[in-house]
This record gives C-alpha cells, structure tokens and sequence, in this order.
C-alpha cells in the first residue's frame, strides 16, 4: 500500500470506502475549490452516514420511485439482447446488422464479494481485443467495469453500455429515465449525465492508452438514450461532450495536489464514525466536526444539489457570517471581502477599507445612504 | 438584483428578519384567484400525481390520479374546474373605443390570474400544458373533452407567466421577493415555507431566521411541489403504489392515497393563502392598472382565438413566432421597467446604487431660456441639479423624472465637485405646446428629485403576416389552405 493510500485510509477510519463514481465526479466539477470535498471523496468517506450522524438533514437521499423508473426504462432499452438499444443505434451510428453483438457484463463475477475487479477484467479483454480485432467484434458491453485514475487512486466506473463500431470508434451511450421534450432537455440533467459520460470516456480513454493504443478511438461525441417526449419509448441523441472531457480531465489533473492537501490536516484527523457493536456510530460529534473544520469548505447554496454534507457546510458559512451563503450575487458584489460582519463594518464606517476595498466599501456606502434616504422618505 | 438589494440582504442575515422593500405592488390581485398545487409523479415525464386547487380558502378541491394507469379522469376533473373558472371571467364586457393602431373592440371586464407556490411549478404546468395540448380531442367519454383545451389554456398561462409584469399566473414566491428581502439565498428563497418564515414568522419564533430553521425541519417540511420529497417518496408513496397494485380494492387504495396527498398538501396550501394575504394588503402602484388593462386584452385576444381558430399552439418556435415572442417580451421588460421607476421610490434607490439613476436638489432654473437653432424660438429651460450620487452617465443622455412622468431632460454639463456633483439638464420634452405652455414642468429651486435614464423608445418591429411567411419560418406550407386566398 502506497503512503498515500495508507493517509487516506486512516482519513477515512473502519468503514469500507465508497468509491468515486461517475456522479460523484460530476459533483466535484460542480465545486471544484472545495477542499473539504476533494479530500472526503478521496478518502472515500461515506458523506451520507456522516450527515446522518450529525443529525443533518440528508439533501440527496434518493426517491425510491425514482429508482424504480429509471431502472424500468433501462430495462425496457436493453431487454433482449439490447434489441431496442441496437434499432436506436442504427439509427444514431449507423451500426449494420452483422456488426450486432450484445455482451451483458453485468452478471459476471456475481458470485464473488468483490466482482468489479473481476468485471473490470472481462471488460478489458473485450475492449481491447475488440479494439485489435483479434476477436468477432463485441458491438455492446452492457454494464461494463472501467477504471479510472483519480488523484493516484483507481475508481471502478460503471458506464451503462460501450457501443463499439467496427473500423470505427467507441461511443459511451449512458441511459437516463429523464425525457426529451420537442428536442429539449431539463438542462441540470442534461449536463450531470453529459459529466457522467464525460468521465466513463475518460476512463475508456486511459484503459486504450494503457496498450498504446490511440485514445482517440473513444468518440468525444456520447449518445443519451432517453424517454420520447411524455411516452417511455427511447430516443437516443449524440451529444458533443468535448467541453466536459476537457474541463473534467483539467480538473482531475488538480486533484493530484491532494498529498498538499493531506499534509495540511492536523495530525490524527479522522472522520472514522467508530461504529459500535451493532453498527452504529459511536463518534462524538465533537471529534467529528474538530475534524471538518480542519478542512478548507468553499459553500454556495448551490451545493444541496450535488452534496450530502450541504448542511454543515450551510450553518457553518452562516455561524462565520460568509458572504457566499446569501448567493453567488451578494459574494461577487462584495467581491474582496469575506464576511458580511466585515461588509457592513465597512459600510457603516467602524472599519476602515484598505486600498483593494476602497471602490466597493464607497459603493456600499452609498447604498447605504440611498436607503436611508428611502426610508426618511426623500427623493 | 442591486447593489441595495445586496446590502439589505447582508442586513436581514444579521438581524435575522427579512428587510421590506418595494411597498407597492405591481402586479394586479385578483380578489378571486385560483390558487393551484401541482404534484408531479416522480418518474415519468410530466405525469400528474395531484392538483389541489380553487378559489376558497377553506374549500380546496383535491384531484388526485391514480399510480398507474390512465389520468384522463383526473384530468378531465381539472379541466372542467379550469375551464369553469376561466368561463366566470368571460361573462362581461366592455367596448374599447379605436386607437392608433387599433379598431375599437370588446375587452372582458375581468380576467382569470392563477397563484402557484414557485417557479418550478410555472415550468411543470408549461410541460403538463405542452402533454395535454396534442391529445386527440376525440374521446368518447364527455367528461374527458376539455383535456387538451386545458392544455392550450395552460400553455397560454405559462407563456404569460415569461412576460415582465403579466399577472396571468403569478409565482408566489417570485412575487413575495418584489417585496421582502430575507436573510438566506435567493435559492433558498424558491421555498414558500422558508420565504414565509422569514417574511410573516409566527409569533412564538424569536426571529425569521429562527422560524425558518424550524420550517426546515425535515420531519415537518414539506416542499411546495412539484416534486414530491425523496423521504416521502420511499417511505410512504412507494408502499402504497405497491398496494394499489397488488389489490383488487382499487377505489380502496386510491382513498388511502387521497387521504395521505391532502394531510401532505394542506399545509404548504395555507401557506399560498398566507402569501396572498400578505401580498393583498400592500397598495397597488400606479401603472398596476395600465398592465392590468393589458392583460385583459389579451385573455380576451386568446378567448377569441380558441373560438375562431383553436388550434394548438405549435410544439416548437418558428423563426418568425420566436422573433415575435422576443421582441414582445423585450417590449414588456422595458415597459415594466420603465414603469416601475416612476411608480416605486424603491425601484429608483436600485437604480441609483446601480449608476442608472442619481437624486439631488435643484439648485438653478433658468425658466426662459429659449434656443433658435433653426428659424423657430424654442422653449429650453435649464436647471442646475446638485448630487452626492456618483454620476457615472455621460452628456447627451436622457433622462427622465418622477415628477413629471411625460418630461424628458438632456444632461449638458456635469461637473464633479469635492463633495457633491452639479448636473447642468435641459428639459427637452414635457412643456406643453408653444401655446399653452406646460409651466408645471418646471421645478423648483430646493425640490429634491430623482432622474433615471429615460427608457429607450422601444418600438414593436413589423412581422410578416402568416402567409406572407416561407414556410421555413413558419408559414403555411405551399398547399395549405391558408395560402388559397392569394394564389387565386
């Protein structure tokens, strides 16, 4: 075990890690500054048991219903063989019939305790003698296993289908229960799926250049199977995600500043809930947030969306008084200035500005004088 | 938001009560609205799981559909409810007389305005319009006959609901923050519960801050729709759609779901009543009529339109229909910006913290001055305006005043001082013909007066008619009967 991994396993206590997927990778683009984020992920900390301990509440506890309609629709995509999953991609790739074959790596190692390793290595083998063709072509791996290099660490990333066109490329299809409407998408959702996919061609990617073989085989343009309109018939779309593999790969190249960010903490930082005898957290809550505070957070009021620990970070960036809680549009009009005791020290004069705040404390004191003049009923 | 707004929310997140703002309402109240609460399913796209809705306080009807299955009664039921409220406005009339543009016509003396919780339901009810809209009309079952004529009417809603200052249908919490600033972010803002404790706390809370960490609690919190909570989804809608569709006790299973969807909604739907309460006590401004006025032409052109040719409103924009709706909505913005500035002292004090307005007392007025650049004397007076506002305008610009709604003044000269700031205005529009001179425009020495920059002459630009359009930009294919009249 390298140092590395031996600090973030002592981060992160007794529990199992929970690995990095492809959603939590699509979170850290949502954040990137946040150093609290980046080391927890890293580490593996189970972020959710960690709020509930805490007492907080749980922002992305996911809807049972939910579940059951995505897993439904995926199931009607890829039932028999992908028969409906394959017509969709004639249509979209151009696939002809000899080239169909359909691979479900999903039951592989099923009866093994840790079947991703195993599934990584079957997808492997058939990905790479797909891509030398050594071997009649697999056009679809269902479910395959790949890995990725986070911050010196390998993640198991689980696409929901390679498709694999013959003399051709691959394409990362992800299958999202969320519906296109006249051609238009939910544009929060649309962008997390084009993050997710923009992660597994990232791990294709890495798994060709292993074998010299040239990345650009993995297509940057990725296909999204979702319902048609108000119907749960699938239509599947190519979407360019050049962008998002470009900014993801960036920011996963950041992520190696995580040796810094480990040396920062005091030592003995751990966020080990000390599960008792029947499994439940015995960890003072004390300890615990002694822990968080000891890293750096960057809170926005965005971060309920894509953050189990959304509301610590809340009360904490209230408790200092951060201009950030109240919005993007309160931080960046007092841009300079990190507290809104500060601000408005500054605006009623018991602070005195130094040079970078001199424009902005002048244009609050105005603001200021303005609403007095509003309230005296003046101008 | 302004810089202002900025401030009095750093304001309210340190006393911890939400700081009132504008103390006028721009937009018209109805003093019978129908107020709407949407449940979507989770899951499939714009499914309807409830609507609780109505015009009584005390009385909501509840709609709820079945998990599975067809929604057409359920629909059915609201259409008819819709419908039926939208046909109580439609009863009376009155004659507009011509104007420029316009033959005289008949406008209805009312319109219908539809009060939902927040955004997000604006948007499910313009997805929800957008299902319902296409359905064929052709059912054998009566009941089921207003579905897609809802759907137009819901689409026409939330088309409306993009308009700067259209009351049609009226987020609430959107239009509580024209109102109140509080002390969390505007995306906490979203949440009716938040807002309302922040705003209106109940007495035994020692501030809003206090009442809204306690309306957050997730035992007790419910979010105003239209997604359901994630925790209630699993732990009490799963087990009951499991029930249903085991049980052969349909109706049975369908009561139970009734009872647990009104126990889930009553309290966000006091809420909206709360809200309105508020929201009514708050005077009108002036211009709230103007729009008002506005907006009952347009019901009353929508009305016309189901009746003479009724089709649906197209799934997607056409060139020409997407540059219309745009340059309507440029049109409103404007107005309604224009509008509020000379209605709100509130609306003004953004502007001035934003560098698009400035106050000050009126220090000179040369009331005779004349200038003759052509052959006529012209009527030009000057006043001299001293400022402590920064003024970050430029010579030339336009202004426009308060007092004088109709006046326009020219910036001629600015001259920074140490302290205060001397804008020298010519007055350019407002003084009346050369005959009767208007000499209420002029001000007085000592007044003390806001000028924001004038709004620019906004002009709707000419559209092509229908079928003068390519059929690329939306126009009539070649074959269309819409083209007969001209190729004949």
């Amino acid at each position: 075990m390298n140092p590395l991994d031996a600090q973030l396993d002592a981060l992160r206590g007794s529990r199992p890690p929970v690995p990095h997927n492809a959603r939590t990778l699509a979170a850290l683009t949502a954040n990137p500054g946040c150093d609290r984020r980046a080391l927890l992920d890293a580490a593996g900390v189970d972020k959710d048991a960690l709020a509930t301990h805490l007492g907080l509440p749980r922002p992305l506890r996911s809807s049972r219903l939910a579940l059951d309609h995505a897993a439904a629709f995926e199931h009607r995509v890829t039932v028999h063989g992908g028969a409906e999953l394959v017509r969709l991609l004639r249509k979209t790739l151009g696939l002809t019939i000899p080239e169909v074959g359909y691979d479900d790596v999903n039951s592989v190692g099923s009866d093994s305790p840790s079947p991703l390793p195993l599934r990584h290595a079957h997808t492997r083998s058939r990905i790479l003698s797909a891509a030398k063709g050594t071997s009649a072509p697999r056009t679809l791996l269902d479910h395959p296993v790949l890995r990725l290099t986070v911050a010196g660490h390998q993640v198991y990333l689980e696409p929901d289908v390679v498709a694999f066109q013959h003399h051709g490329t691959f394409h990362i299809v992800e299958i999202k229960p969320f519906a296109v409407i006249d051609g238009q998408a939910d544009s929060a959702k649309l962008t997390a799926a084009v993050t997710q996919a923009a992660a597994h061609v990232l791990a294709l990617q890495e798994l060709l250049a292993d074998e010299d073989l040239p990345p650009e085989r993995v297509s940057d343009s990725v296909i999204l199977v979702n319902p048609l309109n108000f119907s749960n018939r699938p239509i599947a779309t190519l979407v360019n995600a050049r962008q998002k593999i470009k900014s993801l790969s960036r920011l996963l190249g950041r992520l190696r500043r995580l040796p810094e960010l480990l040396d920062r903490l005091p030592p003995g930082t751990t966020f080990d809930l000390a599960a008792g005898p029947d499994n439940t957290p015995t960890r003072p809550h004390g300890e615990l947030t002694d822990a968080l505070a000891a890293t750096r957070p960057l809170y926005t009021p965005g971060c309920r969306q894509h953050c189990d620990l959304a509301f610590y970070c809340r009360s904490e960036a209230r408790n200092r008084g951060t201009t950030g809680a109240l919005g993007t549009k309160v931080r960046d009009d007092t841009a300079g200035i990190d507290t809104t005791a500060t601000a408005l020290a500054l605006t009623d004069g018991h602070l005195h500005p130094s040079r970078d705040q001199a424009d902005i404390t002048q244009a609050l004191r105005h603001a200021h004088r303005v609403h007095a003049d509003l309230l005296a009923g003046l101008a | 938001m302004s810089l202002l707004a900025s401030l009095l929310r750093m304001r309210a997140a340190t006393t911890g009560n939400a700081v009132p703002t504008s103390q006028l309402r721009h937009l018209h109240l109805s003093d019978r609205p129908l107020m709407m609460l949407p449940l979507e399913q989770t899951g499939p796209a714009a499914r309807p799981l409830a609507v609780m809705l109505g015009t009584d306080p005390r009385h909501p009807q509840l709609l709820v559909a079945p998990p599975s299955g067809s929604t057409a009664p359920m629909l059915g039921a609201l259409a008819a409810t819709v419908t039926a409220y939208i046909d109580e406005h439609q009863q009376r009339s009155e004659q507009i007389p011509a104007g420029t543009n316009r033959p005289a016509r008949r406008r209805y003396t009312d319109a219908p305005q539809i009060l939902v919780p927040n955004p997000k339901t604006v948007a499910y009810l313009d997805r929800l319009g957008r299902d319902l809209r296409f359905r064929p009309a052709d059912t054998d079952i009566p009941a089921q006959h207003g579905v897609p004529r809802l759907g137009q009417w819901l689409t026409h809603f939330a088309d409306r609901a993009e308009i700067p200052g259209s009351c049609a249908l009226v987020p609430l919490t959107g239009f509580l923050t024209m109102h109140w600033i509080t002390g969390q972010s505007p995306l906490e803002d979203e949440d009716l519960a938040l807002l309302l404790a922040w705003i209106d706390p109940p007495r035994d809370a020692a501030s809003g801050r206090d009442a809204a960490l306690a309306a957050e609690h997730p035992d007790t919190h419910r979010p105003a729709g239209p997604a359901t909570d994630a925790r209630f989804d699993t732990e009490q809608l799963a087990p009951l759609f499991e029930q249903y569709a085991r049980t052969t006790a349909q109706p049975r299973a369908l009561q139970d779901l009734e009872r647990l969807l009104a126990h889930y909604l009553q309290p966000t739907w006091d809420l909206m009543w709360q809200a309105y309460t508020l929201l009514h006590a708050l005077p009108e401004a002036d211009s709230t009529a103007r729009r008002w006025n506005k907006e009952r032409s347009v019901f009353t052109d929508f009305s016309t339109y189901l009746i003479q040719d009724g089709r649906p409103q197209a799934a997607r924009d056409q060139a020409v229909s997407a540059a219309v709706g745009l340059a309507r909505r440029e049109e409103a913005t404007a107005a309604f910006d224009a509008e509020r500035a000379m209605d709100d002292p509130f609306a003004r004090a953004e502007l001035r913290t934003a560098g698009r307005a400035f106050a000050g007392t009126v220090t000179t007025v040369d009331a005779d001055r004349c200038v003759r650049p052509k052959a006529r004397r012209q009527w030009r007076p000057m006043l001299t305006v001293s400022t402590t506002d920064p003024v970050s305008m430029e010579p030339g610009q336009l202004l426009a005043c308060h007092a004088h709604r109709n006046a326009r003044y020219k910036i001629c000269d600015i001259a920074p001082g140490s302290a205060t700031t001397q804008v020298q205005l010519e007055i350019t529009a407002g003084m009346g013909p050369e005959s009767r001179p208007n000499y209420n425009v002029l001000p007085d020495p000592g007044d003390l007066l806001t000028f924001t920059a004038a709004p620019d002459h906004y002009r709707l630009p000419e559209f092509p008619p229908r079928n003068q359009t390519p059929w690329t930009h939306g126009g009539p294919p070649a074959e269309h009967p819409d083209h007969e009249g001209e190729e004949r």
